[in-house]
C-alpha cells in the first residue's frame, strides 16, 4: 500500500489534433500527497483534458507533469484512471474479474489485492454481479475498485459525481476521504468538492483561475459564475443572507439562528 | 384528457424479473411531473415506457397500456445515443425530414429553437466535437423542433455545467409557458423541485408515493434524491408540510 503521491502540473498546454483551440493553455496545479483535490469548471474548460494528461493517458504540448518528486517516466508512481462513464472500461462478466484486471497485469497478488479494493470501497456483495447489470451509482464504485486494485499512488476520477444520488455521493465521499492515496478528480459539482474536497482548482478556458481551501475558492460566487460552475448551495443560501462566513456543513447552518 | 396516460404498465425482462409493476400515470396538459426515486427503482424505466421505445426491446416484455394524445419526444440519459449525423443542423433536422416538413419551414424552426436554447453557435459544429453538456442541448434541440405536446427527459442535468443547466431549465420553463407537459426522470431536484407540478416517487419498480412537491421534500430526501439548499435545510431542522421551502430563492 502507499499514502499516495504529489501530483503537479506545471505549465501544461494541450491542443487535440482536431482543435480549434488548445484544450489547455498554460494550466497549473500542485496536489499535496494524500489530498482529496478537485479539478473544476464549466463543460469545455479542459478537466477531462488536465486529468487524462496527469494518468499519463496523453502527453503535454508543452509544461510537464509530475508525480511524486520525478517528471512523469519510468519509476515514477503509478495514476490509476477512472473515466466518466464507467460502462467505458468494462469488459469483464464479473465484478471480480473486472477488478483483477489490473493487478494481473501489474503482476501484484491478485487476490489479496481484490479483496482489498472491494473491502475499501464496500462492494464486497457485488464480487459475483456483471457490471453491466448493476446501477450507475455500483459501477462507479467498481470503476473505483478496479482502479484502486491495481495499487496506484494516485487515482485520477473523471466527474465521479455524474448520476449519482445524494446517498451515492456520501458513499463516494467517505470512501475517497478514506483512502490512503491521492485523489484528483473532476467534476463541475461544486456542492460535491465544497464537503469533500482538501482542496481545489477553477479551470477556465484550459487555466487555472484560482486555487485552494474549498471554503475560500467556492465561495467566491463572482469567479464561479464566470467560470460556469453552479455555486454550492450552502455558498447561495449564505450569500443571500449576507453571512460573513459560509458554514463547513449543513449541521453547522442548522445551528444558526438564520432562517 | 390526459396528453398521456400509463394503466397497469409492467415491464419484465425475458427471465420475468420485473423492472416496473403495475405503474398507473396520467400527465396532463400544461402539467410538469418529476419521476424520482433511488439508484434501480425504474425511473428511467417508466420515463422511456411512458414514450413507448420500450415496445421494440426484444429483451423486454411491456404490459398494460400507454395512451398518448400528441406528438412526445424523448431526450435519453446519455443523449449521444440520440445524434445519428455528424454535423449538428443535419442531425437536428432528422426528425423534421422524417415528418415531411419542406425544407424552408426545417431550415426556420431549427433556427427559431437554436436560438431559443441558445445553440445557434452549435449548428454548424460536428457532433463528435460536443462537450457533453453541448451533446445534452443538440439531443433536447432536435426534440423541441418538432413541437412535442410532452416532452419526457431522462436525466438531463447531470453532465451539464452550471451555464447548460440554465439553458436547459430556460427551455424547460420556455416550454411549460406554452403548456408543454413536461416529464423529467432526475434524481438532481436542485433547481426542479420548485418547477414540479406533481412528484411521482418510485420504489423497486412500484410508485410509492406520489403529491406536491412540498408534501414530498421529507420522502424525497430519505431516498437521497438532490433537493435545493434551503429544503435540505428546513427538513434537517425538522420543518414539514407548508414550512418547507421547495426553491433556492427561498
Amino acid at each position: 500500500m502507499t499514502d499516495g503521491a504529489r501530483v503537479a502540473a506545471i505549465d501544461v498546454r494541450y491542443a487535440y489534433p482536431d482543435g480549434d483551440r488548445e484544450a489547455l493553455a498554460g494550466a497549473s496545479l500542485e496536489v499535496a500527497a494524500g489530498e482529496v483535490h478537485a479539478i473544476l469548471g464549466g463543460n469545455g474548460a479542459g478537466k477531462t483534458t488536465l486529468l487524462r494528461l496527469i494518468a499519463g493517458l496523453r502527453d503535454p504540448d508543452g509544461g510537464r507533469i509530475e508525480i511524486g518528486e520525478h517528471a512523469e517516466g519510468s519509476g515514477t508512481p503509478v495514476v490509476g484512471y477512472a473515466p466518466e462513464n464507467p460502462k467505458n472500461g468494462f469488459f469483464a462478466e464479473s465484478v471480480e474479474k473486472e477488478v483483477a484486471f489490473f493487478p494481473s497485469n501489474r503482476g501484484l497478488d491478485v487476490d489479496a489485492r481484490v479483496a482489498a479494493a472491494l473491502d475499501a470501497i464496500g462492494i464486497g456483495h457485488l464480487r459475483d454481479r456483471m457490471p453491466l447489470s448493476l446501477s450507475g451509482g455500483e459501477q462507479r464504485m467498481v470503476s473505483i475498485a478496479s482502479v484502486l486494485a491495481g495499487d496506484p499512488a494516485v487515482l485520477a476520477l473523471d466527474e465521479p459525481t455524474t448520476h449519482l444520488h445524494r446517498h451515492g455521493e456520501r458513499e463516494l465521499g467517505a470512501v475517497l476521504t478514506d483512502l490512503d492515496r491521492t485523489v484528483v478528480l473532476s467534476t463541475h459539482d461544486a456542492d460535491f468538492a465544497f464537503e469533500y474536497a482538501d482542496s481545489v482548482s477553477v479551470l477556465r478556458e484550459g487555466s487555472v483561475a484560482a486555487a485552494g481551501d474549498p471554503r475560500d475558492v467556492l465561495a467566491d460566487l463572482e469567479l464561479l459564475a464566470g467560470a460556469g460552475i453552479r455555486a454550492p448551495g450552502i455558498v447561495e443560501w449564505a450569500d443571500r443572507r449576507g453571512l460573513d462566513r459560509v458554514p463547513a456543513s449543513i449541521d453547522a447552518a442548522a445551528d444558526l439562528e438564520v432562517d | 384528457m390526459p396528453v398521456l396516460e400509463a394503466e397497469s404498465l409492467s415491464v419484465r425482462t425475458a427471465d420475468g424479473t420485473g423492472l416496473l409493476e403495475d405503474v398507473d400515470l396520467a400527465v396532463h396538459e400544461d402539467e410538469t411531473v418529476l419521476l424520482c426515486g433511488g439508484p434501480g427503482t425504474g425511473k428511467s424505466l417508466l420515463a422511456k415506457a411512458l414514450t413507448g421505445v420500450l415496445h421494440r426491446r426484444e429483451n423486454l416484455t411491456v404490459d398494460g397500456s400507454v395512451e398518448r394524445d400528441g406528438e412526445v419526444g424523448l431526450v435519453f440519459q446519455h443523449p449521444e445515443v440520440q445524434l445519428v449525423r455528424r454535423n449538428v443542423r443535419r442531425d437536428v433536422a432528422f426528425g423534421l425530414e422524417n415528418r415531411g416538413v419542406d425544407r424552408e419551414a426545417m431550415r426556420t424552426r431549427i433556427e427559431r429553437h437554436a436560438a431559443r436554447l441558445d445553440a445557434t453557435g452549435l449548428l454548424d459544429r460536428n457532433v463528435d466535437e460536443l462537450s457533453r453538456g453541448e451533446t445534452t442541448l443538440v439531443a433536447i434541440l432536435g426534440v423541441l423542433v418538432t413541437d412535442p405536446d410532452v416532452l419526457v427527459l431522462d436525466e438531463p442535468l447531470g453532465p451539464l455545467d452550471g451555464y447548460n443547466v440554465g439553458l436547459v431549465l430556460d427551455a424547460i420553463d420556455d416550454l411549460r409557458s406554452r403548456g408543454t407537459s413536461v416529464v423529467v426522470a432526475e434524481h438532481d431536484l436542485r433547481d426542479l423541485l420548485g418547477r414540479g407540478d406533481r412528484v411521482v416517487l418510485l420504489d423497486d419498480g412500484r410508485v410509492s408515493d406520489r403529491g406536491d412537491p412540498r408534501s414530498l421534500a421529507p420522502a424525497l430526501r430519505e431516498t437521497g434524491v438532490k433537493l435545493p439548499f434551503p429544503t435540505e435545510l428546513a427538513l434537517e431542522r425538522g420543518a414539514r408540510g407548508t414550512e418547507v421551502p421547495i426553491t433556492t430563492d427561498d
